[in-house]
């Protein structure tokens, strides 16, 4: 090594930590080690850097800055936390606005249920079957009661049903037999059309149909039984008369 | 890194950040106003901060675009030219270096130019190593090497006793700096 390259890695030297590498630093002890000039400059080197690092490092801290470096992280951690809690607390809101929107939408525009009247009308079928079958029928302006003597102690239900697209009144019976029988009568006004296979086989193969076109007291009505079993008997107060539509 | 995280490493590196930026900018009201930048950009930015062990570095980063951004428009003072500086010093200083006085020190500093005077400063705190040093500069390590031996050279001449202030009344900076050529093959830097 020469003297020219010894100054120049004598420059770059580190004394704590000799980042020059073990050949650059093994050659530079040697070059130090025969040239007392060289070695000289880096007595010099070292006691300048020293010196430097000392004078470097002599600058005094105040004394509350690390307390005004809390206060400050304290206060902008806070507006991060509120600007976080804010933007949730929005997010939240808005959740429960849409949520409560969509729930009093949905409540507006659904059918509600007329708990008093539901409960009403149950009372009377209970307590008067016959009575509610006949203000039912009344009230959809058919005849109000039905062309068969019906033990109404075995009504099961009185509405509508919707049948082949239109919506008809029906009363349904349960069988006196104790077994899952059961008669739907079907009230259709004169003047509505209907398919008596589609309403048979609608109820299962073991139902049978028959229609009763209304006279006199009846007029304007037409009537169709649907039933299980041979004939109506089981559904009829005089179970020992006839089972048959008059 | 936790909620927690700013205090640690206010606590572990508020004082060598303050030092640093007081070398910077040779002012106590600038390094403050610049340390305390510092963290609030650095809470912003904590998210980032994926490997700790780097805090230090990351956060003398954060400060040097600080300090760099708000000098950026300002022509604070003359600096010496170091294009005639040579990478060595003179060779006639075989004695033990006195103690250096620290606000001799930070006026030599300030005449330097920010991009000799940053790898000096981080050089002589002794806690990066040429190549921490280049990546906080984004230059090639070979210039950050140039760079400090020539800003050695010039803190040398600078503060050496014989070329004190008494001798440099002018504060135009050294008169005794021989261009002297480093070894042909660093020219560019790179050992």
């Amino acid at each position: 090594m020469e003297c020219r390259d010894a100054q120049f890695y004598l420059r770059l030297r580190r004394h704590t930590t000799d980042e020059l590498g073990p050949d650059v630093a093994g050659t530079l002890e040697g070059h130090l080690a025969i040239c007392p000039a060289c070695a000289a400059d880096g007595r010099a080197a070292v006691s300048f850097d020293r010196a430097l690092t000392a004078a470097m490092r002599a600058v005094p801290v105040p004394s509350g800055l690390r307390e005004k470096l809390f206060t400050q992280a304290a206060s902008a951690q806070g507006a991060v936390l509120r600007h976080k809690l804010y933007r949730t607390g929005g997010l939240v809101t808005a959740a429960v606005l849409l949520i409560g929107i969509g729930f009093g939408v949905f409540s507006s525009t659904r059918p509600k249920a007329d708990s008093e009247l539901l409960t009403r009308t149950a009372t009377d079928q209970a307590n008067d079957p016959a009575g509610s079958v006949g203000r039912f029928l009344a009230a959809k302006k058919l005849p109000d009661r039905l062309p068969m003597p019906f033990d109404y102690d075995l009504l099961v239900h009185v509405g509508t049903d919707e049948v082949q697209g239109q919506q008809v009144p029906v009363v349904v019976f349960r069988s006196s037999n104790g077994d899952s029988g059961f008669a739907k009568v079907y009230i259709f006004k004169s003047d509505s059309r209907f398919d008596l296979r589609g309403l048979q086989d609608a109820q299962g193969s073991h139902a049978r149909a028959q229609v009763l076109v209304g006279q006199d007291k009846f007029r304007g009505a037409t009537y169709v039984f649907v039933h299980t079993g041979r004939d109506l008997k089981p559904f009829l107060l005089n179970r020992n008369g006839g089972g048959n539509p008059a | 890194m936790p909620s927690g995280g700013l205090h640690h490493l206010i606590d572990a590196h508020y004082e060598a950040l303050y030092r640093y930026a007081y070398r910077l900018s040779g002012s106590a009201a600038d390094a403050e106003d610049l340390t305390q930048e510092t963290f609030g950009k650095a809470l912003a930015r904590l998210p980032q901060l994926r490997e700790p062990d780097r805090a230090r570095a990351w956060l003398f980063r954060i400060l040097r675009n600080l300090y760099l951004h708000k000098v950026r428009d300002q022509k604070r003072h003359k600096v010496v030219p170091l294009d005639a500086v040579g990478d060595l010093a003179d060779r006639d200083t075989d004695q033990e270096m006195p103690e250096i006085d620290p606000a001799k020190l930070q006026q030599a500093l300030n005449e330097l130019d920010e991009a000799f005077r940053t790898p000096i400063i981080l050089f002589y705190f002794e806690e990066f190593s040429y190549r921490d040093i280049a990546e906080q500069m984004d230059l090639p390590i070979g210039t950050v090497m140039s760079r400090l031996a020539r800003g050695k050279a010039y803190l040398r001449n600078r503060l050496a006793p014989e070329h004190g202030t008494d001798n440099d009344p002018d504060g135009t900076g050294p008169r005794h700096e021989k261009a002297a050529p480093g070894p042909k093959k660093v020219t560019d830097g790179v050992p």
